[in-house]
Formats: structure tokens, C-alpha cells, sequence
């Protein structure tokens, strides 16, 4: 029997109980009913596949949620949302600095720069505070 | 905030199974996972709707395990093995299985659990390890055949 046929049979056989795959064709029931070790391999894979099915996951021992709660409240929070700001302000202020001194071109951007920087602002500070509130209660009805 | 409670307190006895498996230490594991969940609070608004939660977060909680073995060594590399995380109620054949699995390398008991216990498709197990569909069929194989010779082993 060659080795590689066995192998190539093997994980056909595997993708498909993995609904991965077609059906094993003819070819392969052949093959397996006349290859001891495919045999033995297939009686051991089904009946690994059934303990894995029924295993269960260990219980946490402990709480994780005071120690998330405690990194989310006391952790970085605010430094992490200051870095992302960081470049738009400076930039924005930039810009001012600039208008001030240099006579720009195309006076429409002269009120639009500081608009969009502001909305970028509110979003970012908002998006994770809104995404909270509308995420995790239709994870919830979802029963994720 | 207690809406976010909810995720943790259903995630968490998952992730730290697989973050136990990936880092082999129960102090890396549990750091992990803490960084992950809050990496996933600061990262909800990058959350698809539709995408199942767990997905997600597994890259977070990947990400963090990695973070966490290079930041303290290779402590799953020198053999170091903890206690299992099980319940007393666990029988003598899961836990007999668990422990085979605790004796795969961190990639196959990754791919073993991710398959066999989360049901994860092929498709899935590929977009969130960041490896070909191709790649997880034969790691997939090669990391069952080593979790029945294991067990074969154990019984003989």
C-alpha cells in the first residue's frame, strides 16, 4: 500500500467528516477497505472526534471583571485617547499658526480645517462610548 | 460598563483555557486575557456586527498570549507544565483528554480546541490564525495524529 495514498485518503476523509469536503468518493471506500492502518486510523479519528464533541471547558476559578474593570477605569484609558488626538490637535493648531502668519490660498478651507478637526475629535471620544451602548446589548439579545 | 460585564463573564472561562494553552503558565494566561478583554473594550467600535464575538476576540486574546511568552521568556518552550484547569466534576475520560491535549504543542492544541471543541469552520480557523485554508487541513491532521497516538498511548 503506498504511504502517500494513504495520507492523501486520510485527509479526505478528515475534511469531509469536517463537512469540508465532498463525500469520499468510491476510490477512497476502496482504498479503506483494504488498508488495515486507514482502518485502524478511521475507527480512532471517529472516535476522537466524539470525545472531543462531549469534552467540556473548566470553569474559570476566578472573576476576571474587577481587574478588567480596574485596567479599563485606572489603566491608560485616557493617555491611549490623548495619543490618538494628539496629531489632530497639533496639526489643527498648526494650521492656525500658519494662517496667521502665511496668506493662504483658497479661503473655504480657512473655517474647514478646524470644522473637520473638530468632528474628528467628538468621534473619536464618542465612537467608543456609543459602540459600548449599541454592541454589547445586541450581542446580548443575539445571545452572543 | 455591566453590559460589557456580561462579555467577560461569558468569555472568560473559554479564553482562559486557550490562552493556557497557548502560553503553558497560568500567570501569562490570566494576564492575557485581562489585556485582551481590555484591548476588546477600547476596540468595540472596530467590531462588525454579524461577525460572532468570540472570533474577534480570539485575535485580541492571540495577540496578547504571544505578547505575553515573548515578554517573559520562552517558558512554553522549557518545559514548564502547570496542573490542568478543571473542575472536580470533569470525568476521568475528558480529563484524561484534556491532559493529551495539554501535551500537544501549543499550535495543535490551538487548532485541536479551536475545531473540535469551538467548531470552528476551516474558513474561520484561517482568517483568524492568519494561515491558508490549505495549511489548517494539514496541520489540522498532523496535530490529530499526534493527539491519537497520545491517547493511544495513554490507554496502552
Amino acid at each position: 500500500m503506498n504511504i502517500n495514498d494513504c495520507e492523501r485518503v486520510r485527509m479526505h476523509l478528515m475534511a469531509s467528516a469536517d463537512h469540508e469536503a465532498e463525500p469520499p468518493s468510491p476510490r477512497d471506500h476502496e482504498h479503506v477497505s483494504s488498508c488495515a492502518a486507514c482502518q485502524r486510523w478511521l475507527t480512532g479519528f471517529e472516535s476522537l472526534t466524539t470525545r472531543l464533541h462531549s469534552v467540556p471547558y473548566p470553569r474559570a476559578q476566578a472573576d476576571m471583571w474587577p481587574a478588567v474593570e480596574k485596567q479599563i477605569h485606572h489603566g491608560d484609558r485616557a493617555p491611549s485617547l490623548t495619543r490618538q488626538l494628539a496629531p489632530v490637535i497639533v496639526l489643527t493648531l498648526a494650521w492656525r499658526v500658519l494662517q496667521l502668519f502665511v496668506d493662504l490660498p483658497m479661503p473655504a478651507l480657512h473655517s474647514l480645517v478646524p470644522l473637520a478637526a473638530t468632528a474628528f475629535v467628538a468621534w473619536r471620544a464618542g465612537s467608543r462610548l456609543l459602540a459600548i451602548e449599541m454592541w454589547v446589548p445586541e450581542l446580548q439579545k443575539r445571545g452572543i | 460598563m455591566n453590559a460589557f460585564r456580561h462579555l467577560v463573564d461569558r468569555y472568560q472561562s473559554r479564553a482562559l483555557v486557550h490562552a493556557r494553552l497557548l502560553t503553558r503558565n497560568e500567570a501569562d494566561a490570566a494576564d492575557a486575557v485581562q489585556e485582551a478583554f481590555v484591548d476588546a473594550f477600547r476596540g468595540l467600535s472596530g467590531f462588525e456586527a454579524g461577525r460572532p464575538f468570540y472570533g474577534w476576540f480570539y485575535v485580541l486574546l492571540r495577540n496578547r498570549c504571544f505578547k505575553q511568552t515573548s515578554r517573559r521568556g520562552t517558558r512554553a518552550e522549557s518545559g514548564i507544565t502547570v496542573a490542568p484547569l478543571v473542575e472536580p466534576t470533569v470525568s476521568v475520560e475528558q480529563l484524561d483528554l484534556w491532559r493529551a491535549i495539554d501535551r500537544l504543542t501549543p499550535d495543535e492544541a490551538e487548532l485541536i480546541v479551536l475545531k473540535h471543541v469551538e467548531g470552528w469552520t476551516y474558513e474561520e480557523l484561517s482568517s483568524s490564525l492568519g494561515i491558508p485554508r490549505g495549511t489548517v487541513m494539514s496541520r489540522l491532521y498532523a496535530a490529530r495524529q499526534r493527539l491519537l497516538a497520545l491517547l493511544s498511548g495513554e490507554s496502552s
